[in-house]
């Protein structure tokens, strides 16, 4: 009897909780279905690298000691210098380029996308690697390896000196080219009506009168925004 | 004569249907065709498998497709890398659903197309965890086994790699509807809704405005979900069609982003970080992104737009005579359901609306059909979908038009292909 009549009271107080409409953190453990963790207990798997160096950890390391690694772990895929790869899937061509070549450019027929044009962020080339590479066994490089090799990358794309020492306090410091050069989503950046009869073709005169380009209606919510970094 | 006589009494027929809205199929069997033209059959013969048992019950304690299906196989094209180089998990990380010879709004578990980035974990559900960290009350960590206690869901919702279909200046007529549509498939996913999760860990909606979720495997692939598709009606899945998620899907745990591009469906899910800041992470800069002619790149392209595609007749199939087809295809949309389907069989220039075999469910595939006479003459046949929020599949131009040709992905254009007098189908560009 005792058992049924708390049951019914917690019931009542969870229909209450939700009537009333109450934030989610007051939901907090709501069916008790959790173990709760220590942030020191969950840091071998907090391995996230904001733009703005959070979570960077400590270590350092500089282009000398990244090339080594390089030449040793990296090259039989990316080719020498990051410079362009081995054929692995023919969905996608070449491994990617790593490092810029002095004619690379994105305004192109056939745009170069690599480090030195295209990534947005200098910690991002530290928390990719740390997390996916190399290859064959990632998560096996110390952070002062992982290091090396963002200021071997950096280097050699021209973006730092060769004797610049990185570590958790410089990298995100470093501007990247291309820092500027994306935009949110703004589709849907075609419109047209769904023509039934005698409709216009692509390429005739009165199919560009009949499309209307109209980019104002388009999901904000999903943009990711970085607040502004000083570098 | 008669043949003729027939199509245009069919015509007719399939015309009156339309006007009245009577239900698909229905003129099939009321006694349409004064008589048949086909050649006499030759004496029907009683086969071996009716004067025989048949084989022992539960032969294949996990149900295998008849043998004479042993072609309907998952698509891939060998690897370019010099012969043992590397290993097959670098070698090949992706492989196509075969559309082309499967139907309907479902996908089965088998065939559901694959794209990994350190080829497919091994997970021991025993062991694995779901961490939920950062801006909340109390960081937790979910066993399988408590996971599957929440408050549960059934929802159907596509998956579609923004790669699917890319954009590109040429499109070769021997192109297939499985090479340039087979990144996409489509199940009924059983889970716990993502919201339901981060409230248990006490997500701070003051502050959160970003969920970093996380897979478990060697690549570890990260992506940054907005919180108000967290919020809404995004779902952690265990189970796919009915049984537990396959593991090049993500077993034991896959995070629905139902309407959005493939890549942030997080397979193998080991963490949740709620932020106030995105994590650019290297698969929503480097990849995933579309870049246009100025250099400028478009990002936080999550939604996949509208789109369909015939599926039946396309390339590589021949018609075998004139007659009664039906044209059969898939739509789907990510910014909810598909509200209609058009169809021209005359190169875009006059459209019908088709029916749908089953009722659209929003972010889902739904097939739909159209009755069409071949007359044996040159026929160029492509479907447009609109969806509820009345955005229209654009032709691809269109797409060029606004985008140029280096943005390599979400390409939802109208797609064509021709039949010619032979019957032969080719993919063509309209």
């Amino acid at each position: 009897m005792y058992v049924y009549s708390a049951l019914l009271k917690s019931i009542l107080a969870s229909l209450f909780l939700l009537s009333a409409g109450l934030y989610a953190e007051e939901r907090a453990g709501q069916y008790q279905l959790a173990e709760k963790i220590s942030s020191e207990a969950l840091q071998s798997w907090n391995i996230s690298i904001f733009p703005d160096g959070k979570n960077l950890p400590e270590g350092k390391g500089d282009h000398a000691e990244g090339k080594v690694l390089y030449d040793n772990l990296c090259m039989s895929c990316h080719g020498e210098n990051g410079k362009g790869g081995i054929k692995l899937d023919p969905y996608r061509g070449n491994v990617e380029t790593l490092v810029k070549s002095k004619n690379d450019t994105l305004v192109s027929d056939e745009p170069q996308k690599n480090i030195g044009t295209y990534w947005q962020y200098a910690p991002l080339i530290f928390d990719y690697i740390r997390r996916t590479m190399p290859y064959q066994a990632p998560k096996s490089l110390s952070n002062d390896e992982v290091y090396a090799l963002t200021a071997y990358l950096l280097a050699e794309n021209g973006i730092i000196s060769k004797d610049t020492l990185v570590d958790k306090n410089n990298l995100a410091k470093i501007k990247m080219p291309n820092v500027d050069g994306f935009i949110c989503d703004n589709r849907i950046d075609t419109k047209s009506a769904p023509c039934m009869k005698n409709c216009p073709l692509p390429g005739e005169k009165e199919f560009n009168q009949w499309i209307k380009i109209d980019n104002k209606d388009y999901l904000k919510s999903d943009c990711l925004v970085m607040p502004e970094i000083k570098f | 004569m008669k043949k003729e006589k027939n199509l245009i009494s069919l015509e007719r027929r399939l015309f009156f249907e339309k006007g009245t809205k009577l239900a698909a199929g229905s003129f099939l069997f009321s006694g349409l065709f004064t008589s048949l033209n086909a050649k006499e059959s030759v004496a029907l013969k009683v086969p071996a498998w009716s004067k025989s048992l048949g084989t022992v019950t539960a032969a294949n304690l996990y149900g295998l497709p008849s043998p004479f299906e042993k072609d309907v196989l998952k698509e891939i094209r060998l690897s370019g890398a010099p012969k043992g180089y590397v290993s097959n998990s670098i070698a090949l990380t992706s492989a196509n659903s075969p559309i082309s010879k499967i139907r309907g709004s479902i996908t089965p578990n088998g065939l559901f197309f694959e794209r990994n980035h350190s080829g497919v974990p091994v997970i021991d559900p025993k062991e694995h965890r779901l961490l939920i960290h950062g801006l909340v009350k109390d960081n937790i960590v979910l066993s399988m086994e408590k996971i599957k206690r929440f408050p549960s869901i059934e929802k159907s919702y596509f998956v579609e790699c923004s790669g699917n279909t890319g954009i590109s200046k040429n499109s070769p007529p021997d192109k297939t509807l499985d090479d340039m549509y087979g990144l996409m498939s489509s199940a009924s996913w059983i889970g716990v809704k993502l919201s339901v999760l981060l409230e248990e860990a006490g997500i701070d909606l003051d502050k959160a405005k970003y969920i970093i979720a996380e897979g478990a495997d060697g690549a570890t692939m990260a992506r940054t979900l907005p919180i108000s598709r967290a919020m809404d009606d995004c779902m952690v899945a265990y189970m796919q069609n009915g049984e537990a998620i396959r593991p090049e899907q993500g077993y034991p745990l896959k995070l629905i982003v139902p309407g959005c591009e493939g890549n942030i469906h997080i397979k193998w899910l080991r963490r949740l970080e709620v932020t106030d800041t995105p994590l650019f992470a290297r698969d929503e800069v480097s990849k995933y992104t579309d870049l246009f002619a100025d250099g400028k790149a478009r990002q936080s392209t999550l939604v996949m737009d509208v789109k369909s595609v015939i599926t039946f007749p396309t390339t590589g199939d021949r018609l075998p005579e004139a007659g009664f087809y039906e044209i059969r295809g898939l739509a789907w949309s990510g910014r909810g359901k598909v509200k209609k389907v058009d169809v021209s069989v005359d190169g875009g220039r006059n459209w019908e609306t088709a029916k749908f075999s089953t009722d659209p469910l929003s972010k889902a595939f739904v097939e739909f059909i159209y009755p069409w006479i071949w007359d044996g003459k040159p026929a160029v046949i492509l479907s447009r979908a609109v969806d509820e929020s009345k955005k229209v599949q654009p032709y691809f131009k269109q797409i060029s038009d606004a985008r140029g040709f280096n943005s390599e992905s979400h390409n939802n254009a109208i797609q064509s292909w021709s039949v010619n007098a032979k019957g032969e189908v080719h993919n063509v560009r309209i």
